[in-house]
């Protein structure tokens, strides 16, 4: 019994599978209810054939097997083994391997992202050449993971600044070890500006974790996919005239210049190798456990 | 550019395409039968060109004579035109033009033609 490849999430043609035993005859299903398990290989996890088994040509062992979604639901190595039950008396098939392929993963970008990159295409307002997950890309590529502490100002401290400006929808503000504040029943939020507003000011020391990301950074490297997709354009001139096809390209790569000087400044920090650490862990991990301990909690 | 890949030649044909803003349909007389030509029959409709009075025309290649006639008009056809020396055009206003002269360069075909029937 071989079994052909299936796709991911494909359950419009099943197969058909001949059931032959070791001494190559067909096997015989006139009469047999049959059933089917399939097991991945990699977690060993066997759930049961959710499609249909039906003998098509019984007494050639032919049966075919109309996928239901369950069984081609996720990509992976798996055994399927048929069992065909003669009024009770079993008979099984060897394990077959069988192949479940998956298929691109979807192109749709993340709904709590679609206000910063209607941001960033207002910026390149080229709409053909990026679609709207590249610029989710792009914009990913840049992006700052946000953990800080909530500013409230003054005079009435119900508004909170955050750190970042352009955070991913659906930041989270807490207070103390993990205490949750609800969106719209406990706070308001403006994420473009990083502004949360509470009713009153009932809250002290606020944080939030979230993402913040830098549009201009973002709208750099767009541009810049834009010029290499014109990179084999060039001018010239003939007996018609002279054609600059190419200024499309620099102009879209002085855009790029323009943007990645708007961009967030990236510091980075380089210590010696020849000097020890700072005592105590004072600015890594350690150092925030060695105060939490000491803070009691 | 001495030699030209032909990525490029398509880049170039791409590019000159949006130039070609006018339309003329090329006429030819059929082949000679018993000592004699019949009326000319259309062999192409609509082909894309860029017309240039021939005083106007880039470098005033024009005014010296292509193919032995002083010409009206300098006509640029992309390469793939099929025009030849003794076709007719005919513009959509009914315009006919005779082709005196045929030369090439590089991805264009530029035409000298006169006036015939305005």
């Amino acid at each position: 019994m071989a079994l052909q490849n299936a796709t991911q999430g494909a359950i419009h043609t099943g197969q058909t599978i001949t059931w032959t035993r070791d001494d190559g005859t067909p096997q015989d299903l006139t009469g047999a209810t049959m059933s089917g398990t399939i097991t991945n290989v990699r977690t060993g996890v066997s759930v049961g054939v959710a499609g249909t088994l039906t003998a098509t040509t019984p007494l050639s062992g032919i049966l075919t097997w109309a996928y239901a979604l369950a069984d081609v639901a996720a990509a992976g190595r798996y055994r399927v083994q048929i069992t065909a039950s003669y009024a009770g008396a079993l008979d099984a098939t060897y394990l077959a391997d069988w192949l479940v392929l998956p298929i691109a993963s979807s192109a749709t970008p993340r709904a709590t992202m679609s206000y910063l990159i209607a941001r960033v295409k207002k910026l390149i307002r080229i709409t053909t050449d990026l679609t709207d997950f590249d610029y989710l890309e792009l914009l990913d590529d840049h992006s700052v993971s946000v953990n800080g502490v909530l500013e409230p100002q003054r005079p009435f401290y119900a508004t909170h600044v955050a750190p970042f400006e352009n955070l991913e929808i659906g930041a989270q503000i807490f207070y103390g070890f993990k205490t949750l504040l609800v969106e719209n029943t406990d706070y308001t939020s403006d994420y473009q500006r990083g502004l949360f507003t509470t009713p009153a000011a009932d809250y002290r020391g606020l944080r939030i974790v979230g993402t913040a990301f830098d549009l201009h950074a973002a709208a750099a490297d767009a541009w810049e996919q834009i010029a290499a997709g014109q990179a084999s354009v060039f001018a010239w001139s003939d007996v018609e005239g002279s054609y600059h096809p190419e200024q499309a390209r620099d102009y879209a790569l002085t855009m790029a210049t323009k943007h990645r000087r708007k961009a967030w400044a990236v510091g980075r920090t380089v210590e010696r190798g020849d000097t020890p650490e700072l005592p105590g862990h004072a600015n890594d991990w350690k150092g925030d456990l060695l105060r939490r301990e000491r803070a009691g909690y | 550019m001495p030699h030209l890949s032909s990525a490029q030649l398509t880049l170039m044909r791409a590019t000159k395409l949006d130039n070609y803003s006018d339309t003329l349909d090329s006429y030819r007389a059929p082949a000679v039968s018993g000592s004699k030509r019949g009326a000319v029959t259309l062999l192409t409709a609509g082909l894309l060109c860029r017309r240039w009075p021939a005083s106007k025309a880039p470098k005033i290649i024009a005014l010296i004579d292509v193919g032995g006639a002083r010409v009206d008009e300098l006509i640029f056809f992309p390469d793939s035109v099929d025009v030849r020396r003794g076709d007719e055009l005919r513009s959509a206003t009914g315009e006919k033009l005779k082709i005196e002269g045929v030369g090439a360069w590089q991805t264009s075909r530029a035409v000298a033609a006169s006036l015939v029937q305005p």
